[in-house]
């Protein structure tokens, strides 16, 4: 058995065991990389001499008694978030030759955790993006089928978890973009409740939505890894002070008692028929399992796309703003004044995208149209959440599919936005309303393709999440299933 | 984005005079921390990045 394969719970029993070291952890690791990542492109920069320093300096403090979960476990970092030192680029141009001066809040737990980081894992640029194929580095391909998208933006994170090139990763959800690669990957990904997780370090998309998450082999990893992400940051004014529990302990068999929601409009047309039977199996497999399942109402649905393609666009605008090539980030030499400097560095630096967003951003902001766009899309956005609230208050968790298909071919929709746009119609409610989510492999479509199943609850209630998440894995029995890399 | 303009257009079927926007998902106000100086960056540092830095000042084309 490759130690590569393994979860992070398995590992850390071997780990504080010394039955392996973290150096051959590491180097297992690596290895892997070595044969698959030319398949796979799941990474922008690797630090393999990093990791190994990290490796032998979390074998010291393992042989001295380190019992942290993540010491000397090798993780991913999707490239949006700062290493000090060590390239991030956010996966567009502009941030080519980006060496940030400080640690991401959640870097920073992970290097006091003993964790190893190999690398900084693809992305659609500045988070923009369902497929990864937005990327001006690497487009990395899904382990499952190398002719899929692997899904985005946290695309490279998802495949390297998938593909064994690490054993979790942290990923950004504005849109889904966790939970969505997470289940065309069929690994786990969690979206905490918004301000559970420091954004600190976070290079910003849509800060009224942004949150950091985990991708995980297992259920029990995703515990483990949003243990060591959650609490409080007084550099991240959003972040919540609110004691953080013991995830691990929401593990448990069973869920009699609890309720289930299912809403009637994510079930809707344009819902492929594979991804819906995986769904209703994932549903009886709950109720098997004690659960009680009732049919609830999310009315304004079908408006989330709409009000998110304003609203995140808006905020993408100011927050990009700063790249403007004078403090950091490329900068078109050439240009012989300020202005020009200005807009050819973005107009070289940015992507067709970002370049998209941003416009529509900021015409949605512009004098005139504000009260039109961004104001209508901020009320329209206070319905989704009134949904979400009466919902909520008749079950303890939402369930539903993640995307309404499974991963498509690399550039089926590269040429249409809108048909990409519409593919998160699922996931976008949950960041305009704040609250948590989960993504749990269900099912393989008959073309190989991984379906999950899509889990919501209210802000803060990420314990219930994962106990649902942990009884559906047990009676599904997928963990360890692999892809075959073809 | 023609197209995508006219989509979202499809909000306007909605009637939302009276509704308060949302801007913020959370019933979360200020955020106050005290008023202390706490390390940061070095000069040295924050330059470091600079596409054309002069070792105390970022450098950008003449202004006036």
């Amino acid at each position: 058995m490759e130690l590569a394969s393994l979860t992070i719970h398995e590992l850390h029993a071997l780990l504080v065991r010394r039955e392996i070291t973290a150096r051959q952890l590491t180097e297992s690791v690596l290895a892997r990389i070595a044969a698959v990542e030319g398949r796979v492109q799941a990474y922008i920069t690797l630090d393999r001499e990093g990791a190994l320093a990290q490796a032998e300096a979390a074998d010291q403090r393992l042989a001295a008694g380190e019992t942290n979960p993540l010491c000397g476990i090798p993780l991913a970092i999707k490239d949006v978030l700062c290493t000090k030192g060590l390239r991030t680029t956010c996966g567009s141009k502009i941030l080519e030759n980006f060496l940030p001066p400080y640690d991401a809040a959640v870097i920073e737990k992970f290097k006091a955790a003993g964790a190893v980081l190999v690398g900084k894992a693809s992305m659609d640029e500045f988070a923009m993006g369902s497929s990864n194929e937005n990327c001006a580095y690497t487009v990395p391909r899904n382990p499952w089928r190398l002719d899929a998208i692997c899904g985005g933006s946290s695309g490279g994170s998802a495949a390297a978890v998938a593909a064994d090139e690490c054993i979790a990763a942290l990923g950004s959800d504005t849109g889904g973009s966790i939970r969505q690669p997470a289940s065309h990957c069929g690994v786990v990904g969690i979206k905490p409740t918004y301000g559970r997780v420091s954004r600190y370090g976070l290079l910003a998309y849509a800060s009224s939505l942004d949150q950091v998450g985990p991708l995980t082999k297992d259920v029990r990893d995703a515990a483990i890894m949003l243990q060591a992400i959650s609490g409080h940051d007084q550099r991240d004014s959003t972040s919540i002070n609110a004691p953080v529990p013991d995830y691990t302990a929401a593990l448990v068999e069973g869920v009699a008692g609890m309720k289930i929601g299912i809403p009637k409009e994510y079930f809707g047309a344009g819902l492929d028929p594979e991804v819906e039977a995986a769904v209703r199996n994932a549903i009886r497999q709950l109720e098997a399992a004690g659960a009680e399942a009732v049919e609830v109402s999310l009315p304004h649905t079908e408006y989330g796309v709409a009000a998110y393609y304003i609203i995140a666009p808006a905020e993408a605008s100011s927050n990009l703003a700063r790249y403007d090539g004078v403090r950091f980030g490329y900068r078109d030499l050439a240009a012989d004044t300020l202005h020009d400097m200005f807009c050819q560095s973005r107009s070289q630096g940015f992507g067709p995208e970002v370049k998209r967003r941003i416009i529509i951003g900021t015409y949605a902001l512009s004098s005139g149209y504000y009260d039109a766009y961004y104001k209508k899309a901020s009320q329209v956005r206070t319905l989704i959440v009134e949904d979400f609230t009466k919902a909520l208050a008749q079950c303890d968790a939402l369930l539903s599919p993640v995307a309404p298909t499974p991963a498509w071919r690399l550039g089926e929709k590269a040429s249409d936005p809108l048909a990409m746009y519409l593919s998160d119609a699922l996931t976008i409610p949950t960041n305009l309303a704040g609250l948590p989510g989960i993504s749990v492999p269900c099912g393989l479509s008959t073309a190989g393709l991984p379906i999950g199943v899509q889990l919501q609850a209210a802000p803060f209630a990420e314990e219930k999440l994962l106990r649902l998440a942990f009884n559906l894995e047990q009676r599904l029995d997928l963990v360890g299933k692999k892809p075959a890399l073809a | 984005m023609g197209r995508i303009l006219a989509y979202v257009e499809k909000l306007n079927v909605l009637d939302t005079a009276g509704v308060t926007p949302t801007t913020h998902a959370l019933d979360v106000t200020n955020a106050f921390r005290d008023d202390v100086v706490q390390p940061s960056l070095s000069q040295q540092e924050a330059l470091a990045n600079g596409p054309r830095v002069n070792g105390e000042a970022f450098v950008v084309p003449k202004v006036i």
